[in-house]
């Protein structure tokens, strides 16, 4: 009894400690990476610039067309439930207010995270931990180049750039959704829908949409970068790197999305 | 004069030591191969010795520098002095191959970009790549992606030359190419080479001095000549023997070449 009670709490705590050194790295590449990015070109070592337009086409301008499909579908699952709810236009108002502060604040940039997660962070792990059997990570290293500056830093900050636009963009076709679905189904001006739903948002919310989003972005690159750097030492494959990049990035940005919900100002 | 002195070199993961006092030096203009099959070794070796790793214990010394112990800037100068080709080429696939020679040059040579662009060509020209520059890696063939790394490993004109493995799988006439530029390098820049390899009868060809790597620990060390002198049965069993079999099967390479039955010179 004693001796399972004892092999549970070294489990606990080899997983606590595992859990610690993961996030340890995930923090200290993104922190590198900034660093490279805001202090690289003050000590003549600027990160490529060259690569940004690339990283943003490929990890946002990809990412749009799902964007708008998720958002599309969100908009009228939501559109239904407020016709379900609707019982007179006296609730409508409020109703469509609370949904577009919902939207804005909390689910488009989650859903942006979680998209991100998924399309654009298998892609990097996949990617950087191909570059390390392939010993690209090697030779840049042998050249004294840090490979968080060359390979990583650009994609930090397309990331940061197309995670709030992928966001706004989400917030956006949401709204306009629902604007169009009750519109035919109740016709209900879509004018007066889009209003009352951005009436709902604030500055602060539309604030709180970016912070998020970036923020949201830049966890899912770090995790999936760091997955597919350390590839190697933590003995697994590229396709198991992959998988646990997607599936952590996706449980941190929930995760952060809660915290920062209630903590996050009124 | 000495340009590399390793002294009781180890590293350990753990209990077990993958690399065990390893001590040997490299004289200037040197070619120096070390020999291991594989898993005995030799990319640690070439890590610790190339700065890519601390050893456990011991000492690099490099011009006379304590590899593990610069700082920073030290560190970036000797960089400058030294040249790195790895397995496989190792060039980055989203450059061309210009970029990739480039690369070193102006990270850390400080040269502008039309200065790296003028000696990336330079080089190219030399090792007849020229008309490959503006393709990017995965184009080329494999024996055309190691003389690249090679081009971009010499392209800060270094003092010596760190090579891992650079001749695996490639065919025995881009393998003798490859030979004929280092022993060219030698003799017109004095280039001190350092080569890791598993290939026994390379070491024979190319190798002022060789050491033998088994088990993480160095067996043997001395010119090939001296090596076979030894009659030791370890190293005949882990290298001599494979060096007497590549032997015998060059022979019979060269016999079916003379009955003209294969088109010949190709080893495994």
């Amino acid at each position: 009894m004693i001796a399972g009670c004892l092999r549970l709490l070294e489990n606990v705590g080899n997983w606590l400690l595992y859990w610690a050194g993961a996030s340890y790295g995930v923090v200290h590449l993104i922190g590198t990476c900034l660093a490279w990015i805001i202090g690289g070109p003050l000590f003549g070592r600027p990160i490529r610039l060259s690569t940004i337009s690339l990283h943003i086409f490929e990890l946002g301008l990809k990412s749009l067309p799902v964007t708008i499909l998720f958002a599309f579908s969100f908009g009228l699952v939501t559109a239904l439930q407020v016709t379900v709810f609707q019982q007179s236009i006296d609730y409508l108002p409020p109703i469509l207010r609370l949904v577009g502060n919902f939207v804005a604040r909390d689910q488009a940039p989650a859903f942006v995270g979680i998209l991100l997660a998924a399309r654009a962070g298998g892609a990097i792990t996949s990617e950087i931990s191909t570059m390390v059997f392939d010993r690209e990570v090697l030779a840049l290293r042998s050249m004294g180049i840090d490979p968080l500056r060359f390979i990583v830093a650009p994609a930090l900050l397309a990331m940061a750039v197309a995670t709030p636009i992928l966001s706004l963009v989400m917030t956006a076709v949401q709204i306009v959704t629902l604007a169009l679905y009750l519109f035919f189904a109740k016709g209900i001006a879509p004018i007066f829908v889009i209003d009352l739903a951005v009436e709902g948002i604030s500055g602060t919310d539309l604030m709180l949409n970016a912070i998020k989003s970036v923020i949201f972005g830049l966890v899912v690159l770090g995790i999936s970068a760091r997955s597919g750097l350390t590839v190697v030492e933590s003995g697994r494959s590229t396709g198991s790197a992959t998988t646990f990049a997607v599936v952590a990035s996706i449980v941190v940005v929930l995760l952060i999305n809660a915290l920062m919900s209630i903590l996050g100002p009124e | 004069m000495a340009i590399l002195e390793v002294e009781n070199l180890s590293v350990a993961f753990g209990n077990h030591y993958a690399l065990k006092e390893i001590s040997f030096v490299v004289s200037a203009k040197e070619i120096f191969t070390v020999f291991g099959s594989s898993g005995c070794g030799k990319s640690l070796l070439f890590s610790a010795i190339a700065g890519l790793l601390t050893p456990t214990s011991g000492t690099v010394r490099l011009f006379g520098h304590d590899l593990h112990a610069l700082s920073g800037r030290q560190w970036t100068q000797v960089r400058r002095r030294i040249g790195t080709a790895l397995y496989g080429g190792a060039l980055l696939k989203s450059l061309t191959v210009l970029e990739n020679i480039k690369l070193p040059l102006m990270e850390i040579g400080g040269k502008s970009d039309e200065e790296a662009e003028e000696r990336a060509y330079w080089l190219l020209t030399r090792l007849r790549l020229r008309n490959l520059a503006k393709l990017t890696p995965k184009s080329l063939s494999r024996g055309e992606v190691q003389r690249i790394g090679l081009a971009r490993a010499l392209a800060l004109r270094p003092e010596i030359l760190f090579c891992d493995d650079v001749f695996a799988g490639l065919d025995w006439r881009t393998r003798e190419d490859l030979v004929e530029l280092l022993e060219e390098l030698r003799q017109s820049i004095g280039l001190t080479v350092v080569l890791f390899t598993p290939l026994p009868e390379l070491c024979f060809r190319v190798a002022d001095r060789l050491a033998i790597l088994d088990a993480g620990k160095l067996i043997a060390l001395g010119s090939p000549a001296e090596i076979e002198a030894l009659k030791d049965p370890v190293i005949e069993d882990v290298f001599l023997s494979h060096v007497e079999a590549m032997r015998q099967f060059g022979r019979t390479l060269d016999k079916t070449d003379t009955l003209g039955k294969t088109d010949g010179g190709a080893t495994p």
